[in-house]
């Protein structure tokens, strides 16, 4: 049965050429509340990234925050929550442990000292993804773990804390990307790739500095938007990893000569 | 008609107790009326109020009637949620009664587990619920009551423990011809009750306790199969024919009109009937075979709790995965249902007792119960921990009964040593030992093995 | 001249008016993606007995559940008839209100699940789908896969209001006094995006059920996910907020102003928030008349009148 209904008043004004018609009805009360995505850095800020490695994935970072909002304005219904675990012979907050939101996140300077516990700040992201600590219905977090060495935890450590992601909800259903840097027998390819769960993407190896920038705008942008397109589904099965999926990674063709 | 609910702060009595209660506020709608939390000199109470067409001197007389009784003697009796007293309000007509108050958080409807509100319960859990549902309907029959309303909505459990309560009692009456009992739910009706050719009865209320357990353990009505399943319109003559006219039981090994379809919804319920052991399967049928049209072979209630008991005796955890399996002295290897690994049959306790022998398997933490010594006996449901299997201290891989009552028991050794084993003591599991405990006689019997 | 607005309502005089609205989602537009949403109403009487049923339905969109969409128009229209028929099956004997009740906890689940994956083999068989994105091992199960939704669905009836859902969605009852009700427990599922579906084996395990007295009527609302996706969640105050003035708008402008301007609001709110597909039902239930004092029909046929069936 289809009824029709004449708005009760209605003001019409003209303004700069154009029409507005008002409503008389206001919109009901209540504050709206954008979808939140939280996004977490996982630096390595070990010795051995000192000097250029360093200089370069500061560099990186500033440099693909505003690729990254550009890349969401298409999404305005997302609301990217920013934070940052450091990690060298601990793992502590960067910038955190409160998320921030993206237009007011200012990456600080990244400073190197000591050994790569990798574990432990895949110990404090897990705590983070818990079911209380995130939001009920968010979308897919997005987890970027950058490091150029081997995990200086026992590997007990590290497989049980690889193994805590994939069990709770939000670690199975994160983006999750690792970027490792320089001469590939400085890093144990296997351990990193263990972090991540796109299959499709692998680990990313970035063999210079112009190819650490571009795998870090690669990787945060490409997750954040497909963390945005995230959609509603039935529940899946045990077996299921991610439920988001990114495009290939640029080839990393470079004539830069310079070594990490 | 409205119902007028009662309001936030209002004052009510209780007319035997004398007290005054406090409304706090709505926490449901049973069937016939509103259920109210309130504040009494006891703590925090319920009170379910009637609407007021339920509210008649008929109702008014049956709950006095009841709060004057008392609930069915001992154990068994307590798990019904029983009118404690009449409660009434000043100037109104409508009155209702009070009740304990209900842990929601720890109790759960079936509906709730299978929605995956509440855990689901495990083997040994679903075998404790079902033998206290038995054993308190029996209760109450002796107590010279009669059911009203078996069914799901009236049964509420611990899914961890198996703890049973029992809801929705106003009308469990002495009056076996009240009328309304024709409108019983129809699908625990028993088909000669549908059909109208008998009054509700003991044999009526049997049926309903055998369907309700069935979907306790098969989690579907044991008449749903492909005659439900043609149906396009599910009104009241097509229930009257599924139920009452032609009932087939889905698992009937005889009758295959009625089995269960193809289709992907019912693949819970042919996964669920396969947990079930033979034993349990067997009574099954009888209840919805022979039963169903000749009510002097339906299941009684002291066959059920039996059955439940001596199941739960013989539950062991599968040593890969945990997962409770039913073992069998008459067949020694069985696969974990869960990881389909075998599962070698353990050592068990053979307890010497003069209506017939029975056997509690041993694993580790098995508990022995003061009803495998002497059941029935006492105010209490015979739960109590009197030994317990625990691992040994220096010889890896063996256990011992450890003695947890208060009396002193004797052991003797297959060599023909004896010695007291005193509280706290415990007995190593030594093959065709014997322990008497309180005058009760038990061998601890090793493995059975298939013959080489 | 101002435009006229069309609504779609449907009503009952005796029981009351209900409204629905469906958008796409922002996000679905930018995509080029169609809305996965659906709803029906109905109202009718059957036996000189009225009743008004309503349905929503929420296809999940993602490349697994590639006919969701049609999955939830299936699932609107399985789910009036099998309230239809409900009603009808009860509508002319004298059963007891809780018999009525305890017979649509029972059974509405499973005939409305049911007749769901009759539309769905049905459909199925009748166009070539193409291939599934996400193939499973096996075809049946993959079939309703595609189809994948959630359901909510109503039935308000003389003396009582009968609700019953699988997977998420939001069911709100704001009586006349302004408190707010959420009559059924909040879908299970742990995190994220995921929901109990219609398409799972069990599905006709996983509804949610609940009987109410109509008694002072008041306003229910049913909602798919993204409304309340807007305001942080069901359980957030801004949601409360929202319910409450959305009610206070319906009593200051009346439904049928309220009815023409929603449309425009949905779309607001998910290009501002959620993104989402939204779909907003509301019933608008008047009080239960109050009858000269009959008592509940008390039945003294005899067994034998069963006979007359």
């Amino acid at each position: 049965m289809t009824l029709y209904c004449y708005r009760i008043e209605c003001v019409i004004s003209a303004d700069k050429g154009g029409t507005i018609i008002e409503d008389t009805i206001p919109i009901p009360d209540g504050q709206v509340a954008r979808k939140q995505l939280h996004f977490f850095w996982l630096a390595d800020c070990s010795d051995s990234m000192r000097g250029k490695k360093i200089a370069t994935l500061n560099q990186a970072i500033r440099e693909a925050l505003p690729e990254i909002q550009k890349a969401v304005a298409a999404y305005p219904q997302v609301d990217i929550r920013m934070r940052a675990i450091k990690f060298s012979d601990d793992a502590a907050w960067h910038v955190g442990p409160d998320p921030v939101p993206l237009d007011e996140f200012v990456w600080p300077e990244l400073e190197t000292s000591g050994l790569t516990a990798t574990a432990k700040a895949l110990r404090l992201l897990a705590g983070e993804l818990t079911i209380e600590r995130m939001p009920r219905r968010g979308l897919p977090p997005v987890c970027i773990l950058i490091s150029d060495g081997f995990c200086t935890d026992p590997s007990e450590e590290y497989n049980n804390a690889i193994a805590e992601l994939g069990k709770i909800p939000w670690g199975i259903k994160a983006v999750r990307l690792a970027i490792a840097i320089g001469d590939e027998s400085d890093y144990n390819a296997p351990e990193l790739l263990k972090f991540t769960n796109q299959e499709s993407v692998g680990l990313l190896k970035a063999h210079s500095p112009e190819e650490l920038v571009a795998y870090i705008k690669w990787a945060s942008v490409s997750a954040s938007v497909a963390s945005s397109r995230g959609r509603s589904r039935g529940t899946t099965a045990a077996e299921e990893t991610s439920n988001v999926s990114l495009e290939s990674p640029p080839q990393m063709i470079t004539s830069n000569t310079d070594l990490f | 008609m409205v119902t007028v609910p009662l309001a936030v702060g209002q004052s009510l009595h209780a007319e035997q107790l004398g007290t005054t209660l406090i409304v706090i506020k709505k926490i449901g709608e049973g069937t016939q009326g509103e259920v109210y939390l309130v504040k009494s000199p006891q703590g925090f109470q319920t009170v379910k109020w009637y609407r007021p067409e339920q509210a008649t001197p008929d109702q008014r007389t049956a709950i006095s009637y009841l709060v004057r009784s008392g609930p069915p003697y001992g154990a068994a009796g307590q798990r019904f949620i029983w009118p404690l007293d009449l409660v009434t309000a000043d100037g109104i007509k409508q009155f209702g009664y009070l009740m304990s108050r209900i842990d929601t958080q720890r109790f759960a409807e079936l509906g709730e587990v299978w929605a995956h509100l509440k855990p689901v319960p495990g083997l040994a859990a679903l075998c404790e619920i079902s033998y206290q549902l038995a054993n308190s309907y029996r209760a109450l029959h002796l107590s010279g009551h009669c059911y009203r309303d078996i069914s799901a909505g009236n049964l509420m459990f611990d899914p961890k423990t198996g703890d049973v309560l029992i809801c929705d009692n106003d009308n469990v009456g002495v009056n076996r011809q009240s009328r309304c009992q024709v409108w019983g739910t129809m699908e625990y009706m028993a088909p000669e009750l549908i059909r109208g050719e008998s009054d509700p009865s003991t044999e009526t209320d049997l049926h309903a306790l055998a369907v309700l357990l069935f979907y306790v353990w098969v989690w579907h009505h044991p008449f749903h199969g492909e005659m439900e399943y043609q149906y396009h319109c599910w009104d009241i003559p097509a229930k009257k024919q599924v139920y009452g006219i032609a009932p087939v039981f889905v698992f009937d090994p005889d009758n295959p009109a009625n089995r269960l379809p193809g289709d992907p919804d019912y693949a819970v319920a042919k996964k669920r009937w396969e947990l079930c052991p033979p034993e349990l399967k067997a009574m099954f049928i009888r209840a919805f075979t022979d039963g169903l049209t000749n009510p002097g072979r339906r299941v009684t209630e002291g066959e059920w709790q039996n059955l439940f008991l001596s199941l739960k005796d013989r539950l062991v955890p599968c040593p890969h995965c945990r997962a409770e399996n039913f073992t069998d002295t008459a067949c020694p290897k069985i696969s974990c249902w869960h990881c389909h690994r075998e599962i070698s049959p353990p050592p068990f306790l053979l307890i010497h007792r003069p209506g017939g022998n029975s056997c509690l398997a041993l694993s580790p933490g098995s508990t022995l119960q003061s009803r495998h010594i002497a059941p029935g006996a006492g105010m209490d449901d015979g739960s109590q921990a009197i030994g317990r299997v625990v691992p040994h201290p220096s010889i890896p891989g063996a256990a011992g009964i450890r003695n947890l009552s208060k009396s002193t028991w004797q052991a003797v050794f297959p060599d023909g040593t004896s010695t007291e084993v005193s509280p706290g003591r415990a007995v190593p599991l030594n093959p065709k030992t014997s322990i008497t405990i309180d005058g009760v006689s038990c061998t601890i019997m090793p493995p059975i093995r298939e013959e080489p | 001249m101002p435009s006229p607005e069309e609504f779609s309502c449907t009503c009952d005089t005796g029981l009351g008016w209900v409204f629905g609205c469906s958008r796409t989602g922002a996000s679905h537009i930018r995509a080029g993606r169609p809305c996965e949403d659906a709803y029906a109403l109905w109202s009718g009487s059957s036996g000189a007995q009225p009743c008004i049923a309503f349905a929503v339905a929420d296809g999940h969109g993602d490349p697994r559940h590639d006919q969701s969409r049609t999955g939830a128009a299936l699932a609107v229209d399985a789910a009036i008839t099998e309230l239809v028929a409900f009603h009808r099956s009860y509508a002319d004997g004298n059963i007891p209100r809780q018999q009525f009740r305890a017979g649509f906890k029972t059974d509405l689940p499973r005939r409305a699940t049911r007749r769901w994956r009759e539309l769905v083999v049905q459909d199925a068989g009748r166009r070539t789908l193409p291939p599934a994105p996400v193939p499973q091992a096996d075809v049946q199960d993959q079939n309703f896969t595609r189809y994948g939704t959630t359901l909510i669905a109503a039935l308000v009836v003389n003396d009582s209001i009968l609700l019953g859902q699988i997977g998420d969605g939001d069911l709100v009852l704001v009586r006349p006094d302004g408190s707010i009700e959420f009559p059924l427990p909040r879908d299970p599922v742990p995190a994220g995006n995921e929901t109990h579906s219609l398409s799972s084996p069990d599905a006709h395990l996983l509804w949610r059920t609940a009987t109410l007295d109509r008694g002072k009527g008041g306003i229910l609302l049913a909602a798919t996910d993204g409304i309340s996706d807007s305001f942080n969640g069901a359980e957030s105050e801004e949601f409360s907020i929202f319910v409450h003035s959305l009610v206070d708008r319906i009593h200051t402008y009346g439904t049928e102003a309220v009815a023409a301007a929603m449309a425009g609001w949905l779309d607001r709110y998910s290009s501002v928030a959620s993104g989402d597909d939204m779909t907003l039902v509301w019933a608008c239930i008047t009080p239960e008349e109050i009858r000269p004092d009959v008592p509940e029909p008390v039945p003294d046929v005899p067994a034998s009148a069963w006979e007359g069936w």
